[in-house]
Parts: structure tokens; C-alpha cells; sequence
């Protein structure tokens, strides 16, 4: 034995060094992949609500809003959830990294694969219409609220003939009073109304009218929409809503 | 006495799992390979070498579980090694490191590098090998790693991936590049010598 091998021998003995056990390695590993799989669902699941979002995009605000296309697409993009998107493919690039044989793999390689997965199953949870339930529920949270304000804000626009906000009464089957998203209460006209899907109104429920502003506090609607994303789609949804109250306008 | 110049790492792995006695083969087997790599690529006394190399097989022995017999033991070696001289310049905070290597070194890896270098073979030897020499001490560490393992250690590219934790094609890229600055760095000196 070499007199080296033979100081690292007595210091392995002296100092009583001891072999880090296999299970150690063993849920390192498992805890990575793990986190791996964690962070590419939630990924997807991002994904999902970008999609979620761009596909219910509020087209018709924008040829009444005022600084024409290009504001509007800047306020309709989902940067909330293309910024979750994009932490998430970094954190499951780095994790990727940290697997046994990650560092085999190109940034290109790892991004580009990770990205694909996360549009297949994002895909998958939005044709299961998940984002549409999530965003409902995510909705009833007053943080995630006030960071998704933009398209409340973008309802709030009578001079613009955009009016959105909850039901706080049914007059008979022609007005309603409704209070905007700026908490402002609004008498609203719907002799002349359109509804999409018909068969629901209810009270409580946030709706976005398209209409004109007679004066403040008087509106009159010429479309009511359900507020929440992905209800306006057709009357059968309308239907699987639930409450009928009578006002098939179609 | 163990008899274990017949065994491979990979034997010798599975008995050390078993027998602590047969890591001394590992230490024998490795150590002079090992203390030349840490030489090449740190500032490193060779005193303060050997302390660092005893700490890599100390570590070695520590994580014998968690090597993957995909990857060659060397490879696995290698790394550790890599890893904890950056964890001894760290420890010193040295930013960048410059290396100072006795001359008969540099002549070692200048003879080698003729191959691969066209203008080297036009220059005079006694003169290349010293504008070699010269040229390698100015190059970046990682580029000074990669032509150490690839050309004195003969290592393949997929080997010096395996121990830098970089995909081939980023090996590649780095020798390619520590090649043309050493053209570069000779070109110059070749100019500045027939001026």
C-alpha cells in the first residue's frame, strides 16, 4: 500500500468516516423526479389557463375601446399565467439538470421537451374544461382577483358602451339593477337585449353587457353575457347552468 | 495483502461496498492520475494538492453508494475531483486562477498537441513548446480543463461530459474553442517574433 493510501486508510478510520447510505441517494432521486412531475403538471396546468384565457378573449370590447387593436391586445394577454408558465419550465430545467444523466441533455433539448409535454397535458386539462373550473375557483380568492383585474377593468366603460358587474335585482323581464365592477349601481334597460346564452340571470351573478349609457346610473344593454370566461359559447350551456328565469330573448 | 491489479473499478467498487480494506486499490490506482489533474488545473502547491486529493477520496468513499455503474468509475472520479477544487477555490475565493506549471509539464502537453495544430509543426519545437506553454497559461481554466482531459488524459468527449456535467456537443464546442484561442494566442506570438 501506498504511503497516500495508506493516510487516507487511517483517516477513514480515525475519524470513524462512514459510507452515506443507499436510501439516502435513493429518495434524493425520487424526491427530484418527483418534483420534476409536480412542476411539469403544474406547468401544464399553466399552460392550460393561457389557453383558457386566449381562447376567450373578450373580442368585441375592441373595436368600442378607444386607442384602437393594439392596447387591447396588450390588456387581454394572460401575463399571469405565461409568467407561472415560464418560472415553472425554468424550475423543471433545473431539476432536469439535477436528475443522474440530466446534464446530457442540451438547454434546448430539456426547454423544448418540457415545453411540448406541458402542451399536451395542458392541452388535455383545458378540452376537460379544468382551466374554465379553476379559473371559477381561483376567482373566489381575493389575491388572485386582484391580480387578474384587467378585464373587470376593461368592463367598466359606459361611455363606451361596455358595462360589466354583479345582478343585484330582476325588475320584472326588462330592467335590472346591476352594481359594476368600480361598485357604481346602474339602472339597466334590457327591453332591447340579447341574451347569450339565453336562460340565465341570476341574482348575484357578475354579466357584462354591451349597450349604451343613457346617463350616469342608466344604461341600456343590448347584449348580457355571463361574466365568467367560457359561458357564452352557446344556449346549451346556458342551459347546464341551471336557474331559468324566463328570459329567452332569442 | 489484496491483490487487486487484475480487478476493475467496477469490481473493485462492488468489493469496497463489501470490504473497506479494497478502497486502498482505488486510492493506489488513482491517486497519481488524480494529483496531476488537480496540479493541471489549479494553482495549487503540491502540498496543498494532496490535501485536496485526500479530501476526494474521503468524499469518494462517502458517496461509493450513489455511483452509477452507467458511467465509468473514472468519469465518476473525475468529477469529484472537479468539484472539489471548485470547492477549495471557493473556499480561497479566487475569482479566476492562474496556474503555474513547471516547464517539463508544459513540454508533456505541447509535444501532444502538434497533431492538432498545423502551425506548430512549422514553428521551431524549443520555441513552440514554449509559446505552447504560454499560450495554455493564458487560457481560460475551463478551456485549460477540457485540453488537459482530452489530449494528457486521452479522455473521449463523452468521458469529459460525464465529468464536467456538460452534453458533448458543449465539450466539443469548448475544445473547438480552446484550440483556435491557442492558434490565436500563437499566431500572435509567431508575428511579434518575426517582427
Amino acid at each position: 500500500m501506498s504511503e497516500f493510501a495508506k493516510k487516507v486508510m487511517d483517516k477513514i478510520k480515525v475519524k470513524d468516516i462512514k459510507k452515506i447510505p443507499e436510501w439516502h441517494f435513493l429518495l434524493k432521486r425520487i424526491f427530484i423526479w418527483c418534483s420534476l412531475a409536480v412542476a411539469v403538471l403544474l406547468g401544464a396546468f399553466a399552460v392550460s389557463m393561457v389557453i383558457f384565457q386566449l381562447a376567450n378573449v373578450d373580442w368585441e370590447v375592441m373595436p368600442r375601446l378607444p386607442h384602437g387593436p393594439i392596447p387591447f391586445f396588450f390588456r387581454a394577454m394572460p401575463y399571469f399565467w405565461a409568467a407561472v408558465s415560464v418560472l415553472l419550465f425554468v424550475f423543471v430545467y433545473f431539476d432536469f439538470k439535477h436528475t443522474r444523466k440530466g446534464y446530457r441533455y442540451g438547454a434546448g433539448t430539456i426547454l423544448g421537451v418540457g415545453i411540448i409535454l406541458s402542451l399536451v397535458i395542458g392541452i388535455g386539462i383545458y378540452s376537460f374544461k379544468a382551466s374554465e373550473r379553476a379559473d371559477v375557483f381561483l376567482r373566489m380568492m381575493p389575491p388572485y382577483r386582484r391580480l387578474n383585474m384587467d378585464r373587470e377593468k376593461m368592463w367598466v366603460s359606459p361611455e363606451n358602451g361596455l358595462l360589466g358587474g354583479k345582478v343585484v335585482s330582476v325588475q320584472g323581464t326588462t330592467m335590472m339593477v346591476l352594481e359594476d365592477f368600480g361598485k357604481e349601481m346602474w339602472n339597466v334597460d334590457m327591453s332591447a337585449a340579447v341574451f347569450m346564452p339565453p336562460d340565465t340571470l341570476n341574482v348575484g351573478d357578475n354579466v357584462r353587457l354591451i349597450g349604451e349609457m343613457k346617463k350616469v346610473g342608466e344604461f341600456s344593454a343590448f347584449e348580457v353575457k355571463p361574466f365568467r370566461r367560457g359561458q357564452d359559447r352557446g344556449p346549451e350551456r346556458g342551459l347546464e347552468l341551471g336557474q331559468d328565469f324566463g328570459r329567452r330573448r332569442d | 495483502m489484496i491483490d487487486c491489479s487484475k480487478k476493475t473499478d467496477a469490481e473493485l467498487v462492488k468489493l469496497v461496498l463489501e470490504d473497506d480494506e479494497y478502497f486502498a486499490c482505488l486510492v493506489e490506482r488513482y491517486e497519481k492520475k488524480l494529483l496531476r489533474y488537480i496540479l493541471r488545473i489549479s494553482d495549487f502547491d503540491k502540498s496543498t494538492a494532496e490535501d485536496v486529493l485526500q479530501d476526494v477520496f474521503i468524499s469518494v468513499y462517502r458517496n461509493l453508494n450513489d455511483f452509477n455503474p452507467d458511467l465509468s468509475f473514472s468519469s465518476w472520479i473525475y468529477r469529484i475531483t472537479h468539484n472539489t477544487v471548485i470547492t477549495y477555490f471557493r473556499k480561497r475565493k479566487h475569482e479566476s486562477v492562474t496556474i503555474t506549471v513547471d516547464p517539463d509539464s508544459d513540454r508533456d502537453f505541447a509535444s501532444l498537441l502538434p497533431d492538432t495544430l498545423d502551425l506548430a509543426k512549422e514553428l521551431d519545437r524549443e520555441i513552440a513548446i514554449k509559446n505552447v506553454g504560454k499560450a495554455l497559461h493564458q487560457l481560460p481554466e475551463k478551456y485549460r480543463e477540457v485540453l488537459f482531459l482530452r489530449y494528457m488524459e486521452d479522455k473521449s468527449y463523452k468521458e469529459i461530459g460525464d465529468i464536467l456535467k456538460k452534453p458533448v456537443n458543449s465539450v466539443s464546442v469548448l475544445i473547438n474553442r480552446a484550440k483556435a484561442k491557442i492558434k490565436d494566442s500563437l499566431l500572435i506570438s509567431n508575428q511579434q517574433q518575426n517582427v
